[in-house]
């Protein structure tokens, strides 16, 4: 169980004139899970790169069971058994889940044929060795995201992996399909494959890996026994500082009402929903994916229509017809999907942080004053401590958390009443999900009401005055600051 | 509930276009089945396009004798698609016209039509366009102005207006028979004072005004002591004329074939020189002559080739608005 | 969308090096291969002869930025001068009323392609294609399929005019527009918008961009340049011809791409369009001087608008690899 089948050592990388690994070490034995952590841009991905022969190391020896190995290409990689799942799923959807293992490298009848039914026998051994339930025989693309993942492992152990890489298979999966993920890696561990496992969820790396490496800015930080370190020491070490509290919240609720909503219903997705948001006050929404929570703050923004129910905004009745009424009356929306529904991507970061507010910045009717377009800018990057080499570069090329930053600063721009933050720290690492975390407290000690919905159960207990459950489009509970613990909201967000 | 309303509107609006249009159809479309059991003869015309008003007047002419003498008369348009020509060829076989005219999209391209024709027994009478010298053969007569003979006028009115020789340029149009041979014949026409002429440019006009005023005012540009130019149709020679007069130059002098309309009333404006006729009147009242002749018993000319004049101010004003 | 404090003609430069450096090298061959492509008058020449598809070109970058596309302007210059020209020489209408008519119609079919592509979510492609056939239809209902003649010079001193006697009017148009057309699309909230909801529809609808009647508006406005383009082309020609056009969409759309412009939307620049429709132009124009014939033009400018492109995408390619380094 201790031997140790992989050591990578000074590995050191650089493109162009950047430095992007200098002189990592790391180490995995048989049957371990060794955690690899760092915010991003601190050199994992390119680590896993080398490890994966997509780039060669400038420096540095990698040793696989005891001895030298040179990993020159992708196959080699693979021949040496070195398997990696990436964050984005690589399967081809029109496929069968068996087709999708074996492709390229199909078994043949002796006329030539593919022989499907080898195929598919082979390939159901292998979902049944894990443990796994899918149907081998189904396409690809009917499967869940959590399920295609899981895919993915079968054909990375398909190779004989004594290696396996895991870039952030949770991000897009539910609590209970990760738990399903879990264990699955446990039974490869049985099976003596050392798993490295990349995640920015901290309490996951608490709960499976054996041992932590961290590094930063390229460079080694060190290696921990997992249970020799708590989350603080661990973001410590990650952003080479103390970070103070984690979750700075201060209690700020005022008496006003900034928000009410009655019986609000939208088609089947949105049934009869009731709650109240006050100024100060954050509220937060928990619930399953498909619960319903996205959709009812998109109908409360306007961005769809409610069937039934009234909307209330300081007083005034609302029912905003579309997003432009709902953002005149001083509504703001952070959104769920970064990529897909916050940032216009290849543009630049001053593009996207005015984007709501350019009725605000004309010099007269019609066209818009540089001066005061920079100076917002200027302001809201320093304000939120965006880190961006300028304003001018494509928003993409910012880590997760500044393009989070960007999303927040253009809705503070709109100087709003209200604040609906969906998912606010997916994909965002430790050092600047706590910066997000401050940002949020100062909001609502300057009066701002404001709305977190979150499937981080930690993050939405330690953030919010008050959490609204939700399942199948209901509210079904609403929780107190001393009713507040992962097994109530649990229990209700499942209706057990 | 409002896109409903709309795209009900929409269908509305179609289906009265639709019945609008078909309206103008019918008119022609149903003397197609006829035979002449009935004892008069039914002709069907297959155009190129009618989006050119050389050949409507070659249709106009038709249906104008047709009306007259009580015969059946269609026009079939393929808007320049040789596949839908053939395709109505083979059509208008089966409906069992008497005769037919045709002008063919491409010379060498509609031999399977002709054969069809030829299977039926219906004779075809080819003009303006000739039809390759390998499907002669297929085709009872050709009725065309004499394209060669318009160029050569043209040339000869060019030597007697520049006796010392002049810069030239040509916009010819290649891709059609017709058009190249008016260029030969105005080659020709030139005759012994060819050495004389200086021929700066030549270049595809495409028969078109559009594709014409650019490249005209590139060789003006590119030759500022032109003398004249020498374009194939008037549609080209307008575009040249309007090169003209937007460039600084006002001693440039335009020939043309064709003396449409439109060209007429460049000649008497004096944006043309000189323009040698194109004859589809003629030509339409020569093949209807010839094709009756024919289906009375009686022989007819494999070849008549109409010839071209020199349209004189005097005459373009007698005849401004119409062709010859 | 924006720099900072950069010069603003070095930031264009910048912004189209690519382009340029194709542009320059024409010129070079070109003034090498004709002694008269410098001159003064040719170069005045050109500008006119490009004027057209700067019209045209304009509309469709915007379209374009919006992550959309027209094939019906071309149609729109054939139904617009033909019915301005015909309404003069046919009804005897007063020649400002039949402008106003032909410029109504290009407005019509502009904003009935936004109206659809807009509302209903159809593919511009499609939507424009069929709007394409029925504006060409209608140009040829009206005339008849015969062009129309036009002597009168209050109408076609429009397209013949000369200011101060030298510079032709369609090349002022070509100026005024393209001045506007600047600012619209980097000064004001309108042109922000068009790049928002080309780069991230979802996004900009979330960030309170009302993409439809921006969408709506820009069809529009392609239509109106592709109304202005046909009258003054018409008067240029000194006739309505419904037969005009056909193609012309292609050429605008090549000098958008040659300019940077994203066939998926989001990124484009008017500056990058102009260089566009110049490279086109000049090189139509050096080799019509040079006497090559047109057959072998169509081989050469389409090898050109490969090269072009080519080199176009290579600057691209290395862009967001530094960006990537730099993180």
């Amino acid at each position: 169980m201790t031997d140790t089948v992989l050591k990578m050592q000074g590995i050191a990388k650089s493109f162009g004139g950047t430095h992007a690994l200098k002189g990592i070490n790391f180490e995995l034995k048989a049957g371990e899970i060794h955690a690899l952590l760092g915010e991003n841009g601190a050199g994992k991905s390119t680590l896993i790169k080398v490890l994966g022969g997509i780039h060669k190391p400038d420096k540095g020896e990698i040793h696989i069971e005891g001895k030298l190995a040179d990993i020159s290409s992708v196959q080699s990689a693979r021949d040496y058994g070195i398997g990696i799942i990436h964050q984005e799923i690589v399967l081809v959807p029109e496929l069968s889940v068996a087709e999708n293992i074996f492709l390229g490298r199909e078994p043949v009848t002796k006329w030539g044929f593919k022989d499907k039914k080898k195929i598919i026998n082979q390939a159901k051994q292998m979902v049944e060795q894990l443990g796994l339930d899918i149907d081998v025989s189904t396409h690809v693309g009917e499967l869940t995201v959590a399920q295609q993942q899981l895919v993915e492992i079968v054909k990375a152990i398909s190779f004989n992996v004594k290696i396996l890489v895991m870039d952030e298979p949770t991000s897009s999966l539910s609590d209970e399909e990760v738990n399903h993920l879990f264990v699955t890696m446990e039974k490869l561990r049985k099976q003596n494959v050392g798993i490295i496992y990349i995640s920015h969820r901290l309490e996951e790396l608490f709960k499976m890996s054996d041992r932590i490496t961290v590094i930063r800015d390229g460079s080694y930080v060190g290696t921990t026994k997992t249970s020799k370190i708590d989350a603080e020491g661990l973001v410590a070490m990650m952003v080479g500082r103390e970070l103070g509290s984690f979750y700075p919240r201060t209690y700020s609720v005022q008496e006003d009402e900034v928000l009410r909503v009655e019986n609000l219903s939208r088609d089947k997705v949105v049934k009869n929903v009731s709650f109240r948001v006050r100024k100060g006050e954050i509220l937060g929404f928990s619930g399953l994916v498909g619960a319903g929570r996205s959709e009812l703050m998109e109908t409360i923004f306007g961005a769809y229509r409610n069937t039934d129910g009234k909307v209330t905004l300081n007083g005034e009745l609302v029912n905003f017809k579309n997003c432009i009424q709902a953002i005149e009356k001083g509504i703001a929306m952070v959104p769920e999907d970064r990529k897909r529904q916050g940032l216009v991507l290849e543009n630049s970061v001053g593009f996207n942080i005015t984007l709501a507010n350019l009725g605000n910045l004309m010099q007269n009717g019609l066209i818009v004053s540089e001066k005061k377009r920079n100076e917002l800018i200027k302001k809201y990057i320093k304000d939120l401590n965006i880190k961006t080499a300028s304003a001018d570069i494509a928003v993409s090329s910012l880590s997760g958390g500044n393009q989070q930053k960007v999303v927040i600063a253009k809705w503070l721009a709109t100087k709003p009443k209200l604040l609906i933050l969906d998912e606010p720290t997916r994909g965002v690492d430790v050092g600047a999900r706590a910066e997000i975390y401050a940002i949020i407290n100062q909001l609502a000690k300057e009066g701002l009401a404001i709305i977190m919905v979150s499937s981080d159960l930690p993050e939405i207990i330690n953030m919010c005055d008050s959490i609204c459950v939700m399942r199948n489009g209901e509210l079904v509970a609403q929780l107190d600051k001393s009713d507040m613990t992962q097994e109530n909201i649990m229990r209700y967000a499942t209706g057990g | 509930m409002k896109k409903n309303i709309f795209i009900t509107l929409l269908l509305a609006f179609s289906v009265f276009a639709l019945s609008a249009c078909g309206n103008g159809n019918t008119s022609g479309q149903s003397g197609n089945n006829s035979s002449s059991d009935d004892g008069t003869y039914s002709f069907a015309f297959l155009t190129n396009t009618q989006n050119n008003t050389f050949q409507t007047a070659i249709n106009d002419k038709f249906s104008e004798i047709a009306k007259e003498k009580g015969y059946k008369y269609t026009m079939l348009d393929p808007d320049y698609d040789l596949n839908k020509q053939i395709n109505q060829m083979s059509d208008a076989a089966n409906q069992g016209f008497d005769a037919v005219f045709v002008i063919p999209v491409d010379s060498a391209g509609i031999r399977q039509g002709l054969e069809a024709m030829n299977d039926k027994q219906i004779p075809i009478f080819n003009v303006d366009t000739a039809v390759i010298e390998e499907d002669r053969d297929l085709v009872q007569s050709i009725i065309a102005t004499d394209a060669f003979m318009a160029g050569q006028l043209i040339g000869q009115q060019m030597v007697a207006d520049y006796p010392e020789g002049a810069k030239i340029a040509i916009l010819d149009f290649p891709s059609n028979e017709s058009c190249v041979l008016r260029v030969e014949g105005f080659l020709a026409g030139l005759g012994d004072s060819k050495g004389k002429f200086e021929i700066v440019a030549q270049q595809d006009g495409k028969a078109s005004l559009d594709a014409s005023l650019p490249i005209a005012e590139d060789i003006i540009q590119a030759h500022s002591d032109i003398n004249a130019f020498f374009a194939i149709n008037d549609p080209s020679a307008l575009g040249v004329s309007a090169a003209i007069s937007a460039s600084s130059k006002t001693d440039i002098a335009v020939y043309s074939i064709d003396a449409s309309p439109d060209g007429k009333s460049a000649l008497l404006d004096g944006s043309f020189t000189a323009v040698s006729a194109q004859v589809p009147i003629q030509i339409a009242e020569t093949a209807m002559d010839m094709a009756v002749k024919f289906l009375d018993g009686q022989d007819v000319e494999k070849e008549v080739l109409l010839p071209s004049h020199i349209v004189t101010k005097e005459m373009a004003e007698e005849t401004t608005s119409l062709w010859q | 969308m924006n720099t900072k404090t950069v010069n603003p003609v070095m930031g264009m430069l910048k912004n189209n090096a690519g382009i340029i450096v194709v542009l320059l090298i024409l010129c070079v061959i070109l003034s090498i291969a004709s002694p008269v492509f410098l001159t003064t008058d040719n170069l005045i020449s050109v500008l006119r002869q490009v004027s057209n598809n700067v019209f045209l070109a304009l509309g469709m970058t915007l379209i374009m930025i919006l992550g959309g596309i027209d094939l019906s302007v071309g149609a729109i210059v054939a139904v617009s001068g033909t019915l301005t020209v015909g309404l003069i020489v046919n009804n005897g209408l007063p020649i400002p009323i039949a402008i106003l008519c032909g410029i109504l119609i290009g407005v019509a079919v502009g904003f009935l392609n936004g109206l659809i592509i807009a509302k209903f979510k159809l593919p511009a492609f499609i939507v424009t294609l069929a709007t394409m056939n029925i504006a060409s239809g209608i140009a040829y209902i009206y005339s008849g399929g015969r062009s129309t003649r036009i002597t009168d010079s209050a109408f076609t001193s429009i397209g013949t005019g000369k200011l101060f006697g030298f510079i032709p009017l369609p090349v002022i148009y070509m100026i005024i527009f393209i001045i506007i057309f600047m600012v619209v699309l980097n000064k004001t909230k309108f042109g922000t918008n068009i790049y928002a909801i080309g780069g991230n529809r979802e996004a900009a609808r979330l960030s309170g961009v009302p993409s439809m009647k921006v969408e709506i508006t820009v069809y529009t406005i392609a239509g109106l340049l592709a109304a202005i383009a046909g009258i003054v082309l018409a008067a240029r020609m000194y006739s309505g011809q419904p037969s005009v056009g056909s193609g012309y969409e292609m050429d605008a759309i090549a000098a958008c791409v040659l300019g940077g412009v994203s066939m998926a939307g989001g990124r484009g620049r008017i500056s990058g369009t102009i260089f566009g429709v110049l490279i086109i132009g000049v090189v139509s124009n050096g080799l019509n001087l040079m006497g090559v014939s047109s057959f072998w033009q169509l081989l050469i400018k389409g090898l050109i608008i490969l090269i072009a492109v080519l080199i176009d995408a290579q600057k691209g390619k290395k862009l967001p690899f530094s960006f990537k380094l730099a993180k």
